[in-house]
């Protein structure tokens, strides 16, 4: 479905991305690991076209679209939805018009419809009541899941999702967790997800990857990551066997 | 060496700049028939741009009228000529003055408040938003804006040419006592209709360049708040100097 072929990424002289290689596959949750700046979000970015890789390809549903233009990637990207760390709500626009802009741009609704997607999409993600709420008036964790409402709105079939959970508490957390499994339960729905978080990690992946100095050190499903021995691997599931220990 | 050094990729710099800005022009010129048509965007920003700068514009006009009607009062007196300072206000202003000096001003107020919202949604990933929902932000975030400024202007010069022409009228009337009619004898007299409308088509043109400047500095924003700071001051910057600049090839083209 995506693949990444060799990509190189940097800015100036700062290499980020020093060949990164991947495959995911239709109907997968994939999860991304890794130290913070260690590029994830570049990489997230390289996918939707976003950033372009210095060196290498990126290929969705086996064509080769690197040098696509910008009108053939909003083509692409209609069936495509991303959340970003920060949000990126519009600022200009309520809740409620944020997470209803992408169907209103893309689909005939009527106001009726419109109405009942969002609220669905807002509830979902316990944001009910806050619809009249300007960006500027939630918090962050408020922020994130109204970005995170917006990206499904238009049910698309790929999601990606840089750190959805990162900032919410435990239940909150959750609940979200919740909303992508039964996102890919329901639909055929393909997920990225970078995260911090390896309760979460666990949670909803089939197969996670680890970036590290902007290569990825390790590929594999939930069972071999806890039999991995790579110290960086260790380190990053210390926080998870500790929780453990308490529950 | 250094220095030249310096000179030599400043003005590469430059090169690439109004190469990228013409092609941003173009795309966004493009972008105007593309459908869906945002209708009650191009309201807001007509509303906006025209409310915030109405003030501006017209005292800049009143006081220039009163400024050239005091001047060419006391110059034109020495040989008792002052019956045509009507005449002079009346083409100066409609030809010249008011859509420069209008520009200047909207330039200010406008071309830093596009670059400041562009490039606050730039480095808030904002933009990327738009792009990642297949919503082109040239056609979303330019096309009213660039359209607002472009019928803007023309109708704020309008005003601002009758103001700055009462201007003067109230100068020479009231202060120094002169005819009421006389002077507005000879603006009429004076004054084509090509000198009126030759203004009007600088002022949409400035009104485009205006906009279209605010929408490009704020596209190229990076770098937090501080981009966004360099950002609004450097579209002032270009876009004042662009006024200047087409102002003298628009003159000598209309002549
Ligand atoms: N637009 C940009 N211009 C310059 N450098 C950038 C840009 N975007 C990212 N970087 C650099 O790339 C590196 C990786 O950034 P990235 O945002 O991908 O990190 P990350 O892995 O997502 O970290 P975090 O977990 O903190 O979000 C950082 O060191 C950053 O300085
Ligand atoms: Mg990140």
């Amino acid at each position: 479905m995506i693949e990444l072929k060799n990509i190189h990424k940097s800015f100036g002289s700062k290499h980020v991305l020093n060949g990164i290689n991947l495959h995911i596959v239709k109907g997968e949750s994939f999860i991304i690991l890794g130290g913070s700046g260690t590029g994830k979000s570049v990489m997230l970015k390289h996918i939707i076209g976003l950033m372009k890789p210095d060196k290498g390809r990126v290929f969705i549903d086996g064509k080769d679209v690197t040098d696509y233009t910008r009108e053939q990637w909003f083509d692409i990207r209609r069936r495509f939805g991303m959340s970003f760390q920060e949000a990126a709500l519009f600022d200009f626009m309520n809740v409620f018009e944020n997470v209803a802009f992408p169907i209103r741009r893309h689909t005939r609704s009527t106001e009726m419809e419109i109405k009942k997607r969002v609220g669905y999409c807002l509830d979902i993600v316990g944001l009910s009541g806050n619809e009249l709420l300007m960006p500027a008036e939630l918090s962050g964790g408020m922020r994130r899941r109204a970005g995170f409402a917006r990206s499904i709105a238009l049910n698309p079939e790929v999601l990606l999702f840089d750190e959805p959970t990162t900032g919410l508490d435990p239940v909150m957390t959750d609940q979200i967790d919740n909303v992508i499994n039964d996102l890919r339960r329901g639909l055929d729905v393909t997920c990225v997800t970078i995260t911090h978080d390896m309760v979460s990690a666990f949670d909803i992946a089939d197969r996670m990857v680890m970036l590290h100095e902007g290569e990825i050190v390790f590929t594999g499903t939930p069972d071999d990551v806890m039999k991995s021995r790579l110290p960086i691997i260790r380190s990053f599931l210390k926080g998870r066997i500790c929780e453990e220990k308490t529950q | 060496m250094n220095f030249l050094d310096r000179l030599g990729k400043w003005v590469l710099n430059a090169v690439a700049e109004a190469g990228d800005f013409a092609i941003l022009c173009w795309t966004a010129l493009r972008s105007i028939f593309k459908r869906p048509f945002d209708i009650r965007n191009l309201f807001k920003q007509l509303e906006r741009i025209g409310v915030d700068s109405m003030p501006v514009v017209l005292l800049t006009a009143l006081f220039t009228g009163m400024v050239i009607a005091l001047q060419t009062y006391s110059g034109f007196k020495r040989f008792q000529a002052q019956s045509m300072v009507g005449a002079l206000v009346g083409v100066s202003l409609t030809r010249e003055l008011a859509p420069v000096l209008a520009g200047l001003m909207v330039s200010g107020r406008i071309a830093s408040a596009i670059a400041a919202e562009i490039g606050t949604m730039r480095v808030t990933e904002q933009v990327d938003a738009l792009e990642v929902m297949g919503v082109d932000p040239v056609q979303y975030l330019f096309v009213p804006r660039i359209l607002s400024g472009t019928i803007m202007m023309p109708l704020l010069v309008g005003i601002a040419d009758v103001i700055g022409i009462y201007g003067g009228f109230f100068l020479l009337v009231n202060v120094f006592g002169e005819n009421p009619d006389m002077y507005l004898n000879k603006v009429y007299q004076y004054t084509d209709v090509h000198d009126v409308t030759s203004g009007l088509i600088k002022a949409a043109v400035f009104g485009f360049i205006i906009a279209m400047v605010g929408c490009f500095k704020g596209l190229r924003t990076e770098g937090g708040a501080e981009g966004v700071g360099n950002a609004t001051t450097s579209a002032v910057v270009m876009a004042s100097l662009l006024i200047l600049v087409l102002d003298f090839f628009l003159s000598k083209l209309m002549f």
